[in-house]
Protein backbone atom coordinates (compact mmCIF):
# COMPACT_ATOMS: atom_id res chain seq x y z
CA UNK A 1 0.00 0.00 0.00
CA UNK A 2 0.86 3.44 -0.65
CA UNK A 3 2.27 5.02 2.16
CA UNK A 4 0.81 7.99 2.09
CA UNK A 5 -2.52 5.83 1.62
CA UNK A 6 -1.68 4.12 4.92
CA UNK A 7 -1.26 6.71 7.01
CA UNK A 8 -4.62 8.26 5.99
CA UNK A 9 -6.81 5.20 7.07
CA UNK A 10 -4.37 5.40 10.61
CA UNK A 11 -4.94 9.19 11.10
CA UNK A 12 -8.84 8.03 10.15
CA UNK A 13 -8.98 5.80 13.09
CA UNK A 14 -12.23 6.64 15.04
CA UNK A 15 -13.33 5.65 18.14
CA UNK A 16 -17.61 5.88 18.40
CA UNK A 17 -18.05 6.84 21.80
CA UNK A 18 -21.22 7.52 24.33
CA UNK A 19 -21.18 9.70 27.03
CA UNK A 20 -23.11 9.81 29.85
CA UNK A 21 -23.51 12.39 32.65
CA UNK A 22 -22.56 11.39 36.26
CA UNK A 23 -25.11 10.86 38.67
CA UNK A 24 -24.39 12.96 41.11
CA UNK A 25 -23.55 15.89 39.22
CA UNK A 26 -26.80 15.67 37.29
CA UNK A 27 -28.53 16.08 40.43
CA UNK A 28 -26.31 19.14 41.20
CA UNK A 29 -27.11 20.75 37.69
CA UNK A 30 -30.61 19.60 37.15
CA UNK A 31 -31.87 18.28 40.94
CA UNK A 32 -32.64 15.05 39.10
CA UNK A 33 -30.64 12.01 38.51
CA UNK A 34 -31.99 11.21 35.34
CA UNK A 35 -31.81 13.83 32.21
CA UNK A 36 -34.54 14.72 30.04
CA UNK A 37 -34.98 13.48 27.06
CA UNK A 38 -33.49 13.84 24.39
CA UNK A 39 -29.98 13.86 26.29
CA UNK A 40 -29.61 11.30 28.09
CA UNK A 41 -26.75 9.61 26.13
CA UNK A 42 -24.32 11.90 23.84
CA UNK A 43 -22.63 10.08 20.78
CA UNK A 44 -19.57 11.32 18.63
CA UNK A 45 -16.61 9.91 16.56
CA UNK A 46 -13.49 10.91 18.30
CA UNK A 47 -10.56 10.22 16.38
CA UNK A 48 -8.05 8.13 17.66
CA UNK A 49 -5.00 10.62 17.19
CA UNK A 50 -7.17 12.95 18.61
CA UNK A 51 -7.29 14.58 22.29
CA UNK A 52 -10.42 14.65 24.97
CA UNK A 53 -9.77 18.48 25.32
CA UNK A 54 -10.42 18.55 21.72
CA UNK A 55 -14.21 17.77 22.16
CA UNK A 56 -15.20 18.92 25.44
CA UNK A 57 -16.01 22.41 23.99
CA UNK A 58 -18.74 20.56 21.36
CA UNK A 59 -20.03 18.58 24.16
CA UNK A 60 -20.60 21.42 25.94
CA UNK A 61 -21.97 23.18 23.03
CA UNK A 62 -24.38 20.76 21.76
CA UNK A 63 -24.97 18.72 25.09
CA UNK A 64 -24.73 20.10 28.05
CA UNK A 65 -25.46 23.66 27.11
CA UNK A 66 -29.01 22.81 25.32
CA UNK A 67 -29.87 20.64 28.24
CA UNK A 68 -29.20 23.12 30.84
CA UNK A 69 -31.28 25.76 28.86
CA UNK A 70 -34.09 23.51 28.42
CA UNK A 71 -34.45 22.09 31.67
CA UNK A 72 -35.45 25.59 33.96
CA UNK A 73 -34.67 27.27 37.18
CA UNK A 74 -31.89 26.01 38.83
CA UNK A 75 -29.83 26.26 35.08
CA UNK A 76 -29.98 29.74 35.14
CA UNK A 77 -28.25 30.10 38.41
CA UNK A 78 -24.53 30.05 39.03
CA UNK A 79 -24.65 26.42 40.64
CA UNK A 80 -24.82 25.46 37.25
CA UNK A 81 -21.84 26.67 35.38
CA UNK A 82 -19.86 24.36 34.05
CA UNK A 83 -15.89 25.22 33.38
CA UNK A 84 -13.97 24.08 30.50
CA UNK A 85 -10.98 23.31 33.04
CA UNK A 86 -13.72 21.13 35.65
CA UNK A 87 -14.82 18.52 32.39
CA UNK A 88 -13.40 14.99 32.92
CA UNK A 89 -13.93 11.46 31.93
CA UNK A 90 -14.06 8.30 33.10
CA UNK A 91 -14.62 4.75 32.13
CA UNK A 92 -15.09 1.94 34.60
CA UNK A 93 -13.90 4.02 37.97
CA UNK A 94 -10.57 5.37 35.86
CA UNK A 95 -10.25 8.91 35.45
CA UNK A 96 -8.77 8.97 31.50
CA UNK A 97 -5.82 10.75 31.47
CA UNK A 98 -6.88 14.07 28.89
CA UNK A 99 -3.05 14.54 27.93
CA UNK A 100 -2.83 10.80 26.46
CA UNK A 101 -4.68 10.10 23.09
CA UNK A 102 -8.05 9.03 22.99
CA UNK A 103 -6.57 5.45 20.56
CA UNK A 104 -3.90 4.70 23.34
CA UNK A 105 -6.67 5.41 26.42
CA UNK A 106 -8.88 2.66 24.28
CA UNK A 107 -6.20 0.42 23.96
CA UNK A 108 -4.96 0.43 27.68
CA UNK A 109 -8.29 0.29 28.90
CA UNK A 110 -10.43 -1.99 26.62
CA UNK A 111 -7.52 -3.58 24.34
CA UNK A 112 -10.10 -5.36 22.31
CA UNK A 113 -7.49 -6.40 19.91
CA UNK A 114 -6.08 -8.58 22.72
CA UNK A 115 -8.54 -9.69 24.70
CA UNK A 116 -11.08 -10.39 21.83
CA UNK A 117 -13.76 -8.25 22.51
CA UNK A 118 -14.53 -4.56 21.20
CA UNK A 119 -16.73 -2.19 23.65
CA UNK A 120 -18.62 -0.38 21.33
CA UNK A 121 -19.28 2.47 21.40
CA UNK A 122 -17.05 3.39 24.27
CA UNK A 123 -19.18 4.30 27.42
CA UNK A 124 -18.23 7.12 28.86
CA UNK A 125 -19.09 8.46 32.16
CA UNK A 126 -18.70 12.52 32.07
CA UNK A 127 -18.18 14.28 35.03
CA UNK A 128 -18.17 17.66 35.07
CA UNK A 129 -17.49 18.25 39.30
CA UNK A 130 -14.93 17.03 41.38
CA UNK A 131 -12.04 17.01 39.16
CA UNK A 132 -9.69 13.64 40.42
CA UNK A 133 -6.52 16.40 40.87
CA UNK A 134 -4.42 13.80 42.23
CA UNK A 135 -5.06 11.55 38.93
CA UNK A 136 -5.13 13.89 36.37
CA UNK A 137 -3.31 17.05 35.25
CA UNK A 138 -4.95 19.85 36.31
CA UNK A 139 -6.65 22.22 34.42
CA UNK A 140 -7.21 20.55 30.72
CA UNK A 141 -8.14 23.02 28.21
CA UNK A 142 -8.17 23.27 24.28
CA UNK A 143 -5.04 25.45 25.11
CA UNK A 144 -3.26 23.20 27.75
CA UNK A 145 -3.75 20.43 25.82
CA UNK A 146 -1.80 22.20 22.21
CA UNK A 147 0.81 23.16 24.85
CA UNK A 148 1.13 20.28 25.81
CA UNK A 149 0.93 18.25 22.71
CA UNK A 150 3.79 20.64 21.64
CA UNK A 151 5.80 19.65 24.19
CA UNK A 152 5.60 16.18 22.82
CA UNK A 153 6.06 16.65 19.91
CA UNK A 154 9.46 18.45 20.68
CA UNK A 155 9.92 15.23 22.94
CA UNK A 156 10.08 13.32 20.02
CA UNK A 157 12.15 15.28 18.06
CA UNK A 158 14.77 15.54 20.81
CA UNK A 159 14.73 11.63 20.48
CA UNK A 160 14.74 11.58 16.75
CA UNK A 161 17.37 13.68 16.34
CA UNK A 162 18.85 14.96 18.80
CA UNK A 163 17.69 18.85 19.34
CA UNK A 164 14.80 19.89 19.11
CA UNK A 165 15.84 21.92 15.89
CA UNK A 166 13.14 20.65 13.39
CA UNK A 167 9.92 22.31 15.71
CA UNK A 168 11.78 24.95 16.71
CA UNK A 169 12.56 26.22 13.57
CA UNK A 170 9.33 25.88 12.17
CA UNK A 171 7.47 29.37 11.77
CA UNK A 172 4.42 30.00 14.28
CA UNK A 173 2.13 29.73 11.32
CA UNK A 174 3.30 26.86 10.70
CA UNK A 175 3.37 25.50 14.72
CA UNK A 176 -0.39 26.35 14.30
CA UNK A 177 -1.35 24.99 11.41
CA UNK A 178 -0.02 21.71 13.20
CA UNK A 179 -2.14 22.33 16.04
CA UNK A 180 -5.36 23.07 14.11
CA UNK A 181 -5.18 20.36 11.74
CA UNK A 182 -4.73 18.10 14.80
CA UNK A 183 -7.65 19.89 16.36
CA UNK A 184 -9.86 19.92 13.55
CA UNK A 185 -8.91 16.46 12.00
CA UNK A 186 -7.49 17.46 8.68
CA UNK A 187 -4.97 14.99 6.92
CA UNK A 188 -4.00 18.13 4.56
CA UNK A 189 -3.26 20.56 7.25
CA UNK A 190 -1.48 18.36 9.88
CA UNK A 191 0.82 16.15 7.31
CA UNK A 192 2.11 19.63 5.39
CA UNK A 193 3.31 20.02 8.98
CA UNK A 194 4.21 16.78 9.94
CA UNK A 195 6.24 16.20 6.85
CA UNK A 196 8.60 18.61 7.72
CA UNK A 197 9.23 17.59 11.40
CA UNK A 198 9.65 14.18 10.45
CA UNK A 199 10.66 13.69 6.75
CA UNK A 200 9.61 10.45 5.13
CA UNK A 201 12.62 7.89 4.41
CA UNK A 202 12.46 4.29 3.16
CA UNK A 203 12.39 2.63 6.48
CA UNK A 204 12.53 -0.97 4.39
CA UNK A 205 15.27 -0.71 2.72
CA UNK A 206 18.79 -1.51 4.55
CA UNK A 207 19.79 1.47 6.67
CA UNK A 208 23.00 1.67 4.79
CA UNK A 209 22.00 1.45 1.10
CA UNK A 210 19.29 3.98 1.80
CA UNK A 211 21.93 6.03 3.67
CA UNK A 212 23.44 5.94 0.22
CA UNK A 213 20.59 7.28 -1.84
CA UNK A 214 19.13 9.88 0.50
CA UNK A 215 20.71 12.60 2.37
CA UNK A 216 22.05 10.92 5.82
CA UNK A 217 20.28 13.73 7.81
CA UNK A 218 16.63 12.38 7.11
CA UNK A 219 17.56 9.33 9.06
CA UNK A 220 16.63 9.87 12.40
CA UNK A 221 18.73 8.47 14.91
CA UNK A 222 16.76 6.60 17.07
CA UNK A 223 12.92 5.92 17.23
CA UNK A 224 10.57 7.53 20.66
CA UNK A 225 9.17 4.80 21.43
CA UNK A 226 7.03 4.44 24.40
CA UNK A 227 5.71 0.95 26.44
CA UNK A 228 2.43 0.56 28.69
CA UNK A 229 2.10 -2.38 30.35
CA UNK A 230 0.31 -3.25 33.13
CA UNK A 231 2.28 -3.64 36.40
CA UNK A 232 2.03 -5.86 39.26
CA UNK A 233 -1.04 -4.43 42.05
CA UNK A 234 1.97 -4.89 45.08
CA UNK A 235 5.04 -3.31 43.39
CA UNK A 236 4.52 0.01 45.70
CA UNK A 237 4.44 2.90 43.77
CA UNK A 238 2.74 3.52 40.74
CA UNK A 239 5.10 3.77 37.69
CA UNK A 240 7.75 1.96 39.86
CA UNK A 241 9.83 0.17 37.40
CA UNK A 242 9.96 -2.99 37.94
CA UNK A 243 13.69 -4.55 37.75
CA UNK A 244 14.91 -6.77 34.62
CA UNK A 245 12.99 -10.12 33.67
CA UNK A 246 11.22 -10.82 37.55
CA UNK A 247 9.88 -7.65 37.27
CA UNK A 248 8.70 -8.33 33.60
CA UNK A 249 8.09 -11.80 34.97
CA UNK A 250 5.55 -9.95 37.71
CA UNK A 251 4.32 -7.97 35.77
CA UNK A 252 2.57 -10.79 33.31
CA UNK A 253 1.30 -12.40 35.80
CA UNK A 254 -0.68 -9.59 37.15
CA UNK A 255 -1.75 -8.72 33.53
CA UNK A 256 -2.74 -12.34 32.82
CA UNK A 257 -4.81 -12.08 35.97
CA UNK A 258 -6.38 -9.19 34.84
CA UNK A 259 -7.29 -10.34 31.46
CA UNK A 260 -8.38 -13.73 32.81
CA UNK A 261 -10.97 -12.33 35.61
CA UNK A 262 -11.84 -9.49 33.11
CA UNK A 263 -11.81 -7.28 35.94
CA UNK A 264 -11.34 -3.52 35.19
CA UNK A 265 -8.45 -2.10 34.12
CA UNK A 266 -6.32 0.04 37.02
CA UNK A 267 -5.37 2.89 34.93
CA UNK A 268 -2.48 4.14 37.63
CA UNK A 269 -1.13 0.12 37.47
CA UNK A 270 0.12 0.99 33.98
CA UNK A 271 4.31 1.39 33.70
CA UNK A 272 5.49 3.33 31.78
CA UNK A 273 9.01 2.64 29.78
CA UNK A 274 10.21 4.83 27.55
CA UNK A 275 13.34 4.90 25.54
CA UNK A 276 15.22 5.95 22.36
CA UNK A 277 14.63 3.00 20.19
CA UNK A 278 17.85 2.31 18.01
CA UNK A 279 16.96 1.75 14.16
CA UNK A 280 19.35 -1.40 13.99
CA UNK A 281 20.49 -3.99 16.78
CA UNK A 282 23.49 -3.21 18.63
CA UNK A 283 26.40 -6.22 17.89
CA UNK A 284 26.40 -9.12 17.33
CA UNK A 285 23.30 -8.88 15.46
CA UNK A 286 24.37 -5.41 13.78
CA UNK A 287 23.34 -4.43 10.75
CA UNK A 288 19.68 -5.71 11.44
CA UNK A 289 16.71 -4.29 12.00
CA UNK A 290 15.60 -3.54 15.69
CA UNK A 291 12.30 -5.41 16.40
CA UNK A 292 9.53 -4.63 18.30
CA UNK A 293 10.51 -7.55 20.49
CA UNK A 294 14.38 -6.50 20.69
CA UNK A 295 12.38 -3.05 21.82
CA UNK A 296 10.52 -3.92 23.97
CA UNK A 297 13.70 -6.33 26.04
CA UNK A 298 15.98 -2.99 26.03
CA UNK A 299 12.87 -0.77 27.23
CA UNK A 300 12.12 -3.25 30.28
CA UNK A 301 16.27 -4.48 30.40
CA UNK A 302 15.24 -8.17 29.91
CA UNK A 303 18.54 -9.77 28.89
CA UNK A 304 17.25 -13.16 29.73
CA UNK A 305 17.41 -14.94 26.76
CA UNK A 306 14.61 -17.46 28.48
CA UNK A 307 12.68 -14.24 28.32
CA UNK A 308 11.30 -15.07 24.81
CA UNK A 309 8.26 -17.26 26.53
CA UNK A 310 7.43 -14.24 28.02
CA UNK A 311 7.08 -11.99 25.36
CA UNK A 312 5.79 -14.32 23.22
CA UNK A 313 2.79 -14.50 25.67
CA UNK A 314 1.80 -10.95 25.82
CA UNK A 315 0.19 -8.95 22.74
CA UNK A 316 1.72 -5.90 21.61
CA UNK A 317 -0.97 -2.74 20.18
CA UNK A 318 0.03 -0.08 18.40
CA UNK A 319 -3.09 2.20 16.82
CA UNK A 320 -5.55 -0.80 18.13
CA UNK A 321 -3.86 -3.22 15.81
CA UNK A 322 -2.27 -6.25 17.53
CA UNK A 323 1.66 -6.33 15.47
CA UNK A 324 4.02 -8.93 15.11
CA UNK A 325 6.70 -9.17 17.84
CA UNK A 326 9.62 -9.62 14.68
CA UNK A 327 7.99 -6.26 13.07
CA UNK A 328 10.72 -3.66 12.68
CA UNK A 329 10.33 -0.70 14.65
CA UNK A 330 10.85 2.00 11.90
CA UNK A 331 7.98 -0.31 9.82
CA UNK A 332 5.78 0.82 12.72
CA UNK A 333 6.96 4.31 13.20
CA UNK A 334 6.83 5.41 9.52
CA UNK A 335 2.66 4.73 9.28
CA UNK A 336 1.33 3.43 13.31
CA UNK A 337 2.41 6.70 15.03
CA UNK A 338 0.69 9.06 17.21
CA UNK A 339 0.03 12.52 15.91
CA UNK A 340 2.57 13.60 18.48
CA UNK A 341 4.90 11.46 16.49
CA UNK A 342 5.37 8.62 19.18
CA UNK A 343 4.98 5.28 18.93
CA UNK A 344 2.97 4.21 21.54
CA UNK A 345 2.64 0.59 22.31
CA UNK A 346 0.65 -0.97 25.12
CA UNK A 347 1.10 -4.63 25.85
CA UNK A 348 -1.02 -6.83 27.54
CA UNK A 349 -1.26 -10.89 28.08
CA UNK A 350 -2.97 -12.51 25.00
CA UNK A 351 -5.97 -14.29 25.54
CA UNK A 352 -6.10 -17.68 26.85
CA UNK A 353 -6.58 -20.67 24.11
CA UNK A 354 -9.90 -21.61 23.77
CA UNK B 1 22.26 3.55 22.39
CA UNK B 2 24.27 6.32 23.91
CA UNK B 3 21.35 7.80 25.49
CA UNK B 4 20.33 4.54 26.65
CA UNK B 5 24.03 3.96 28.78
CA UNK B 6 24.12 7.50 29.68
CA UNK B 7 20.74 6.71 31.63
CA UNK B 8 21.64 3.51 33.26
CA UNK B 9 25.39 5.26 34.40
CA UNK B 10 22.78 7.89 35.79
CA UNK B 11 21.06 5.05 38.03
CA UNK B 12 24.24 3.64 38.15
CA UNK B 13 25.60 6.23 39.64
CA UNK B 14 23.15 6.95 42.52
CA UNK B 15 23.14 5.92 45.91
CA UNK B 16 24.56 2.55 46.01
CA UNK B 17 21.53 0.24 45.49
CA UNK B 18 22.88 -3.18 45.27
CA UNK B 19 19.35 -4.45 46.43
CA UNK B 20 16.69 -4.97 43.78
CA UNK B 21 13.48 -3.26 44.73
CA UNK B 22 15.29 -0.66 46.39
CA UNK B 23 15.12 2.72 44.42
CA UNK B 24 17.46 3.64 41.96
CA UNK B 25 18.52 7.12 42.06
CA UNK B 26 19.67 9.91 39.20
CA UNK B 27 21.73 12.40 39.22
CA UNK B 28 19.85 15.59 38.76
CA UNK B 29 21.46 18.97 37.74
CA UNK B 30 19.46 22.03 38.10
CA UNK B 31 20.39 25.11 35.99
CA UNK B 32 18.44 28.84 36.30
CA UNK B 33 17.69 30.60 33.12
CA UNK B 34 16.81 34.26 32.58
CA UNK B 35 16.73 35.77 35.75
CA UNK B 36 15.95 32.81 38.04
CA UNK B 37 17.31 32.71 40.98
CA UNK B 38 20.34 29.83 41.44
CA UNK B 39 20.34 26.70 44.04
CA UNK B 40 22.92 26.59 46.61
CA UNK B 41 23.34 23.80 45.53
CA UNK B 42 22.71 22.27 41.79
CA UNK B 43 23.16 18.57 42.14
CA UNK B 44 20.86 16.46 43.30
CA UNK B 45 20.15 12.40 43.44
CA UNK B 46 16.36 11.46 42.72
CA UNK B 47 14.83 8.76 43.00
CA UNK B 48 14.24 7.46 39.48
CA UNK B 49 10.86 6.36 40.07
CA UNK B 50 9.41 9.43 40.98
CA UNK B 51 7.50 11.31 38.46
CA UNK B 52 8.31 14.34 36.70
CA UNK B 53 5.84 16.88 39.37
CA UNK B 54 7.85 15.27 42.12
CA UNK B 55 11.13 16.90 40.92
CA UNK B 56 9.21 20.30 39.74
CA UNK B 57 7.87 20.31 43.83
CA UNK B 58 10.99 19.55 44.98
CA UNK B 59 12.69 22.35 42.78
CA UNK B 60 10.07 24.78 44.40
CA UNK B 61 10.33 23.34 47.93
CA UNK B 62 14.31 24.29 47.38
CA UNK B 63 13.55 27.80 45.67
CA UNK B 64 11.43 28.96 48.40
CA UNK B 65 8.57 29.43 45.60
CA UNK B 66 5.05 29.48 46.43
CA UNK B 67 2.50 27.29 44.02
CA UNK B 68 1.16 30.56 42.81
CA UNK B 69 4.57 31.81 41.48
CA UNK B 70 5.50 30.69 38.13
CA UNK B 71 8.01 28.91 37.20
CA UNK B 72 8.74 26.85 33.88
CA UNK B 73 10.68 23.36 33.94
CA UNK B 74 12.71 21.83 31.12
CA UNK B 75 15.11 19.23 29.96
CA UNK B 76 17.84 20.13 28.20
CA UNK B 77 17.23 23.45 27.06
CA UNK B 78 14.34 21.90 25.32
CA UNK B 79 11.34 21.00 26.37
CA UNK B 80 8.68 20.22 29.32
CA UNK B 81 7.74 16.86 29.95
CA UNK B 82 4.26 16.49 30.98
CA UNK B 83 4.17 16.21 34.82
CA UNK B 84 3.01 12.29 35.23
CA UNK B 85 6.24 11.33 33.12
CA UNK B 86 8.64 8.94 35.11
CA UNK B 87 12.37 10.57 36.07
CA UNK B 88 13.62 6.92 34.87
CA UNK B 89 12.50 7.80 31.45
CA UNK B 90 13.45 10.69 31.28
CA UNK B 91 17.14 10.25 32.16
CA UNK B 92 17.26 6.71 30.22
CA UNK B 93 16.20 9.11 27.50
CA UNK B 94 17.64 12.07 27.87
CA UNK B 95 20.35 12.04 30.21
CA UNK B 96 24.08 13.09 29.55
CA UNK B 97 26.97 11.27 31.21
CA UNK B 98 25.33 10.32 33.79
CA UNK B 99 23.55 13.60 34.54
CA UNK B 100 19.59 14.75 33.81
CA UNK B 101 19.87 18.47 32.88
CA UNK B 102 16.73 20.71 34.47
CA UNK B 103 16.69 24.27 33.06
CA UNK B 104 14.32 26.09 34.96
CA UNK B 105 13.14 29.89 34.47
CA UNK B 106 10.71 32.38 35.64
CA UNK B 107 9.15 33.15 32.39
CA UNK B 108 8.20 31.17 29.45
CA UNK B 109 11.96 30.16 27.72
CA UNK B 110 11.89 27.14 25.26
CA UNK B 111 8.47 27.55 24.31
Amino acid sequence: MDPQALMRKVWNGMIPIELRLAAADAIELLASAVLPEPFQTFYLLVPRVSYLPFITARVKERWLDPMLALSGTRAAADSATIKESDIWFEYNGQPLKWHYPAGLLYDMLVGDAARGEAELPWSLTLHVRKFPADKLIQGPSTQHMRDMFMAMVKESDFIRNGSTKRVMDLAKSDQMQLLDGLETHSFEKYFAIHAIVVPTHDARATPSASSGTKPKSLLPKAIPVRFYMLSAADDGKDGAAPGGADGALAVAAAAAAAAASRQAVDMTRFHVSQLPVPLVRAPPASGEQTTVADAFRLCYEITDPASSGFVSSCVCLCQGIGVPWETPVAWLADSLFYADCFLHLVVVAAPPLS
Amino acid sequence: MSEAAAGTDAAAAGAAAPASGQPKKVVVRFRATGNAPILKKSVYKISSAQRFQALILFLRKELGYKASEPLFVYVNSAFSPAPDEIVNNLARCFGLDGQLTINYATTPAWG
